[in-house]
């Protein structure tokens, strides 16, 4: 054991040593998500756990993480050294928290904010704490932040190049009055960034205890070991796959302006011990905000990397070192400015790292799910609120069913594999804002039939019950299916519809009020008794669906998962009564 | 030896001028790795974009592929 504050200028820690360290590293990073969930104001953040939190080291190498949102990944990997490059050591001080979101300075999308604090031992500079998270308003032309059908990245929001909230322990006034003024809900971002600033202290202090213990030089040194296992560890993973060229593709439905799919295309060469991952081929950018940045494509490809390989690896910078990315600004893989990208991130991301799998599965069928339903069907809405008079907003997602693997069926109404985020409890939704929920429930045959079923959608049903509500939607899969693989059938479409008070039907929403697109449109008033039906997508099935035992075919129709009717026609399974 | 430089963008703070790697096509934030190839200045996030951009854009090229998986619109 190592005496407090002590220094080992040994070449090598030992390896009980780096577990510990790397241990203590990600459970720092999990307690700041602890304080996160039980201090913030937001559904987004206590509910729905949409954040990530992780360290770095001096230079900004991503040097621990938690199992948080994978989306966050590139963000993690990028805007903190750019940070460091844009204002440069000198302007970190103790006390300082610098927040950051600027989708064309390395965030992945305007509503994910970095808000990270430098740590200081003895007055020197060691590494840095950080909270990615996404905060649920912050301006623009849409309630909720998802500009739907914007053209530029000014229409999303506020955008904050890397700026300090806080300077030496104290308020920086000028600053957030200037975000408080520009968010819809101050009271909530208030919240929100002070939850992300204790979840920092709680994790500068974490670090400090780890520094009086082992000293500042020996963790440097630890850490950059657990780097370089990382990198080593993923090149072993790389190198077990087949060498190859393979190739991949699949579409957007539409950007929410003008009609028509855009088409993301990935050549992934696998060489050796490295991957490269060319999405140049992708189709030039759209005008909406589908467009993916930088950090989003890398982090997608790092994601899809992360499936197929042993979970045991030590998530940090290292792992990323093996896998390089080349894409062309411009194109639906890398916007260029001013475009506008808020969907890119939840919508676009998931479907890249799908095409990541589909060009693996190529190669390594056994260890890739077939695709997910992928989308995050973003329900945005916001209003006076009936009760209290307060101007109030929300940023709800869903969960959609993942696709089966080559052992098991896939999972469930679970937030797309990018995300790993929770859906809003009912109660906590009905209690929060003014809509009565009427039902919520599994699509019965939404999960692409297979040996290995997808899993199923969501289905939730929702009233009015304020005079007036402004929603925005964004998500797509409405005209496209999640893919099966190797004989498996295709999951169910998403779709969300409306019914005006009154009326005798559910509509979509470009019959009922003209908008260009059923699945990405902004700021449409409905009024007390109208309502929705917001369903999510089915993942593809896995494996032939003849192969699917009769048992557990019968078990599906008991439970409501599949009617008789599929069950006889996808699996030829007759079922009396 | 690659006969590449370090160089700063040198916009000024109110200015905001955005540079792609010319490889990877990243936004680089502020220090540049810049060279002479084929007569054209290339700009690189550092010198393993560089390297990768002439093992991988000027090289051979990548083979010819193995699988490719279309999509159904």
């Amino acid at each position: 054991m190592p005496t407090r504050g002590a220094e080992r200028p040994t070449p090598e820690t030992d390896t009980v040593t780096l577990t510990v360290i790397n241990n203590a590293l990600v459970n720092l990073c999990r307690e700041m998500g602890t304080a996160m969930m039980r201090t913030s104001y937001s559904t987004i953040f206590n509910e729905g756990l949409d954040f990530s939190c992780v360290v770095f080291n001096r230079r900004g190498d991503l040097i621990g993480q938690a199992e948080f949102c994978p989306t966050m990944l590139g963000s993690a990997q990028y805007a903190m050294k750019w940070t460091i490059d844009e204002l440069g050591y000198e302007a970190f001080e103790p006390g300082d928290v610098i927040v950051h979101n600027d989708p064309y300075r390395g965030q992945c999308h305007m509503p994910e904010h970095l808000i990270m604090r430098p740590v200081f031992y003895r007055d020197t500079l060691w590494g840095f704490v950080g909270n990615i998270a996404h905060v649920g308003e912050i301006g623009g032309m849409a309630p909720g932040s998802f500009a739907a059908d914007g053209t530029e990245v000014y229409q999303e929001g506020l955008r904050l190049p890397p700026v300090k909230l806080m300077q030496r322990g104290e308020y920086v006034r000028d600053v957030w009055k200037v975000i408080l003024t520009n968010h819809r809900t101050p009271k909530t971002t208030w919240g929100d960034y002070h939850a992300m600033i204790g979840s920092l202290s709680v994790a500068e202090a974490r670090l400090r205890e780890l520094l009086e213990r082992y000293g500042p030089a020996t963790l440097a040194e630890a850490t950059d070991q657990l780097l370089d296992y990382s990198e080593r560890f993923m090149r072993a993973e790389i190198r077990a796959i087949p060498d190859g060229v393979y190739e991949a593709e699949d579409c957007m439905e539409d950007d929410g302006v003008s009609d028509r799919p855009y088409f993301a295309r990935l050549r992934l060469t696998v060489a050796d011990d490295e991957v490269i991952g060319d999405w140049r081929a992708s189709d030039p950018q759209a005008r909406g905000p589908i467009n993916a940045t930088f950090v989003v494509t890398a982090a997608a490809t790092y994601s899809g990397l992360l499936h197929v390989i042993s979970n045991d690896i030590p998530l940090n910078s290292g792992c990323y070192r093996p896998i390089r990315l080349i894409t062309k600004p411009g194109t639906l893989t890398n916007v260029r400015h001013p475009g506008p990208s808020v969907g890119g991130n939840t919508e676009t991301h998931p479907r890249l790292q799908n095409i990541v799998l589909r060009a693996l599965a190529q190669a390594i069928p056994d260890r890739v799910a077939a695709a997910e339903g992928a989308t995050a069907c973003n329900f945005l809405f916001g209003g006076v609120h009936p009760r209290s008079g307060e101007y109030y907003t929300n940023y709800h997602i869903e969960g959609s069913g993942w696709g089966g693997t080559a052992t098991h069926d896939g999972g469930s109404v679970l937030c797309p594999e990018n995300g790993n985020c929770r859906n809003a409890p009912v109660e906590v939704f009905e209690s929060k804002y003014p809509f009565l929920t009427r039902s919520y429930r599994l699509r019965p045959d939404s999960g692409g039939p297979g040996r290995f079923r997808g899993g199923l959608a969501s289905s939730r049903h929702l009233v009015v019950t304020a005079p007036e509500i402004t929603v925005s939607a964004l998500m797509d899969r409405t005209k496209t299916r999640a893919w099966g693989l190797l004989g498996g059938g295709e999951g169910m479409s998403a779709h969300i519809l409306v019914k005006r008070r009154g009326e005798s039907r559910f509509r979509r929403f470009s019959e009922a009020f003209g908008t260009i697109s059923d699945s990405k449109f902004t700021r449409v008033t409905l009024r007390e008794g109208d309502e929705v039906i917001l369903a999510s997508a089915g993942g593809g099935g896995y494996g032939p669906p003849g192969a699917r035992p009769r048992e557990q075919v019968l078990e599906d129709v008991r439970e409501g998962f599949v009617s008789s009717e599929a069950a006889r026609d996808a699996y030829g399974v007759e079922v009396d009564g | 030896m690659t006969g590449g430089r370090w160089v700063e963008n040198d916009a000024r703070w109110f200015e905001m001028r955005m540079l792609y790697c010319d490889l990877c096509g990243r936004v680089i934030p502020k220090h540049l790795w810049q060279l002479e190839l084929d007569g054209v200045t290339r700009t690189f996030c550092d010198p393993a974009c560089e390297a990768l951009y002439r093992r991988y854009i000027q090289g051979a090229g990548a083979p010819a592929p193995t699988g490719h998986d279309r999509a159904q619109p």
